[in-house]
């Protein structure tokens, strides 16, 4: 049914679907008439006012953002629907009820809006407007000058107005127009604005869709590392049971001890595989509001499990260590300060002992490890973006460490002073951070 | 004579590991293995076991915590040990309410073990440091001690608990109550003493 125009060849060329069919007609006195199918930005539906000059060439005259305000009133709505309904061609008397004129001058914000019609102004719009365009009838929604007109610097013009359909619905843009104005010079923005819009709607339907993959993928991730880990621990602690039956049998030989520190290390590796697993899942582990632990406790952890993985290294505590209770997981503390504490025995001189202080004050604590020698990377990525393994490790415990302390409302600090490396970590008793509601009795998975 | 002991894992290294461990203490003995909580409670009345050593997660099968609440309705004084790999944050207080004698991390079990299993087998309760220090923040502390309570109820609950009989399905059958009136009743003393849930009335108590 549709002759396809140079018109429409243009309206395709930028990417409209165009079903322009018997609808695209001139109409007398060499008015212009195009009707275009168009996708609006569903959160912006417009009014469009376009024309076809003497060449055929699209041309726009004026775009209206019609505004959610607008949209809101009933008038406005009953509008859009009316040219929604116009799309299968009901007639527009089965919505006698609705003063679509006024409606649309509303939705305009214009002064005037009337319907000229050749059998005269005061006719009702009895049928399909549409057709009355494809008839030949001068279909005009005359809107006040100081908007319109005056944007089409037309005043006193007959202008035809479209509207365009709202929300993700293709709808029909129609316009008409009069008069040999030169209507080319605003066409093709406007045709570019609706096919932004367009695609707009396209990309965030893809966007959403991406949304929802990630998001499925994060989760299959997370499944995935929470089994791993899980199935980790259960391929170790058998080994561990069976170093131990070792142990009694034979004692704690050096070999028995350098299996112990092996296991060690897998066990710590499985820990920051568990630690990773929510740092790359997005999602932070809850904190308990009942959750208590004594900072002075988690440091002598913390010097226990680090003195069982490098033994021969000494660790000085200098001074006392602060006793007291903040609201984190021992587990998380005694992470965070396990990754310090081997970060400094690994990259520190091995001829020279790490230090560990710390202190308390004004309801928080803070616990600094150091060491002599340099950073162990060339800046402070690991805080960020994590390394590459020449350097040693991927710098992702610390990276991780980071983002643990962040997320619990911690702040992990790490600079090179005085030629010695520098890790402190600022562990409020009150955090700033709303604590995460109370981990609820969940069934067993 | 030597307890005997229960181990309950769906690994099988893992059951085969803890028995070669516990093995090795003369104060233990391993009396039956099983893979499942069905097996298990086979395995107790079979054996006449006097600990069970259960892991939390019990393949596709009602897990860890299920299998105490199983145990503790038919035998109210056996101790049950709750072994998993899974955050003692998250499921010990579970496992405590159910009747759990304790709750052990899997990466330090090696080492705690056999403490752990003495102090169950005194029908006291094991927990962590961490854990107890997160069920009773330090600070909190009871208003008054367990035994001013003059109620006869409390008194009876109090004897049970300290006997290790922690399980609403066990207390229940013990003194023959229905288990809301024992939940009641507990709930009471946790009021009275000031404490922060039932679970920190069971370490109090103990």
């Amino acid at each position: 049914m549709s002759d396809r125009s140079p018109l429409s060849a243009q309206l395709v060329g930028l990417g409209f679907d165009v079903d322009l069919g018997p609808r695209l007609r001139r109409v007398d006195g060499g008015a212009d008439v195009v009707v275009v199918r168009a996708w609006p930005d569903r959160l912006a539906p417009g009014v469009a006012v376009l024309a076809v000059d003497a060449e055929g060439d699209v041309r726009r005259r004026a775009d209206h953002a019609v505004t959610s305000e607008q949209l809101r009133t009933d008038a406005s709505a009953a509008v859009w629907r009316a040219w929604a309904a116009r799309r299968v061609h009901r007639p527009l008397a089965e919505d006698s009820d609705v003063d679509w004129l006024e409606a649309l001058r509303l939705t305009l914000g214009a002064r005037e809006a009337r319907l000229v019609r050749r059998g005269g102004p005061s006719d009702p719009p009895s049928h399909d407007l549409l057709t009355e365009v494809a008839h030949g009838d001068r279909l005009v929604a005359w809107v006040g000058a100081d908007r319109v007109a005056a944007d089409l610097g037309l005043a006193g013009a007959d202008v035809a107005l479209a509207v365009a359909g709202m929300d993700r619905e293709p709808a029909w843009v129609v316009a008409a127009g009069l008069g040999g104005a030169d209507w080319a010079e605003a066409a093709l923005p406007l045709l570019r604005a609706a096919a932004d819009a367009r695609d707009r709607v396209v990309l965030l339907e893809r966007l959403a869709e991406a949304r929802t993959a990630s998001q499925r993928h994060d989760q299959l991730v997370r499944k995935l590392l929470a089994v791993l880990t899980h199935d980790l621990r259960n391929v170790l602690f058998p080994i561990q049971l069976g170093l131990k039956v070792l142990e009694r049998q034979v004692g704690a030989t050096k070999q028995v001890l350098a299996l112990y520190r092996s296991v060690a290390n897998g066990s710590d590796l499985v820990r920051r595989l568990s630690d990773a697993t929510w740092v790359f899942g997005g999602e932070p582990p809850a904190r308990s509001p009942s959750v208590s632990s004594d900072v002075a406790d988690v440091c002598r952890a913390a010097l226990r499990y680090v003195a069982g993985r490098f033994p021969g290294r000494a660790i000085e505590v200098v001074g006392d260590l602060p006793s007291l209770q903040v609201p984190f997981a021992q587990s998380v503390l005694e992470g965070i300060l396990t990754t310090l504490l081997t970060n400094a025995l690994q990259h520190g001189p091995p001829d020279r002992p790490v230090q560990l202080s710390g202190r308390a004050e004004d309801e928080s604590a803070w616990i600094t490890v150091l060491n002599g020698g340099h950073l162990p990377f060339s800046d402070l990525n690991q805080l960020g973006p994590f390394q590459h393994r020449a350097r040693g490790g991927l710098g992702l415990g610390l990276y991780v460490a980071n983002r643990l302390a962040q997320a619990q409302g911690m702040d992990l600090q790490v600079r090179e002073v005085d030629g010695e490396v520098q890790s402190t970590l600022h562990i409020p008793a009150r955090p700033a951070i709303p604590a995460a509601a109370a981990i609820p009795a969940v069934a067993i998975e | 004579m030597a307890r005997r002991i229960v181990v309950v894992d769906d690994v099988e290294e893992v059951r085969a590991g803890l028995a070669d461990l516990i093995d090795t203490d003369p104060d233990f003995t391993v009396a039956g293995v099983a893979a499942s909580a069905e097996e298990a409670l086979a395995a107790v009345d079979r054996c006449a076991a006097d600990l069970v050593l259960a892991d939390l997660i019990l393949g596709v099968g009602p897990h860890g915590i299920q299998l105490t609440t199983g145990i503790k309705a038919r035998h109210p004084l056996l101790p049950v040990l709750i072994l998993s790999a899974r955050p003692e944050s998250t499921f010990a207080e579970q496992a405590v309410l159910a009747g759990a004698a304790g709750y052990l991390m899997k990466e330090d079990a090696a080492n705690i073990l056999f403490d752990a299993m003495h102090v169950a087998a005194r029908g006291e309760l094991w927990l962590s440091s961490a854990m107890r220090n997160h069920l009773l923040p330090a600070g909190i502390t009871a208003s008054g001690t367990p035994d001013q309570l003059e109620d006869r109820l409390a008194a009876s609950l109090i004897r049970e608990l300290r006997r290790g009989n922690r399980s609403l399905v066990g207390l229940a059958r013990t003194l023959n109550m229905a288990q809301p009136a024992v939940e009641h009743a507990l709930e009471g003393m946790r009021k009275h003493l000031g404490l922060p849930s039932r679970a920190a009335l069971y370490l109090v108590v103990g």
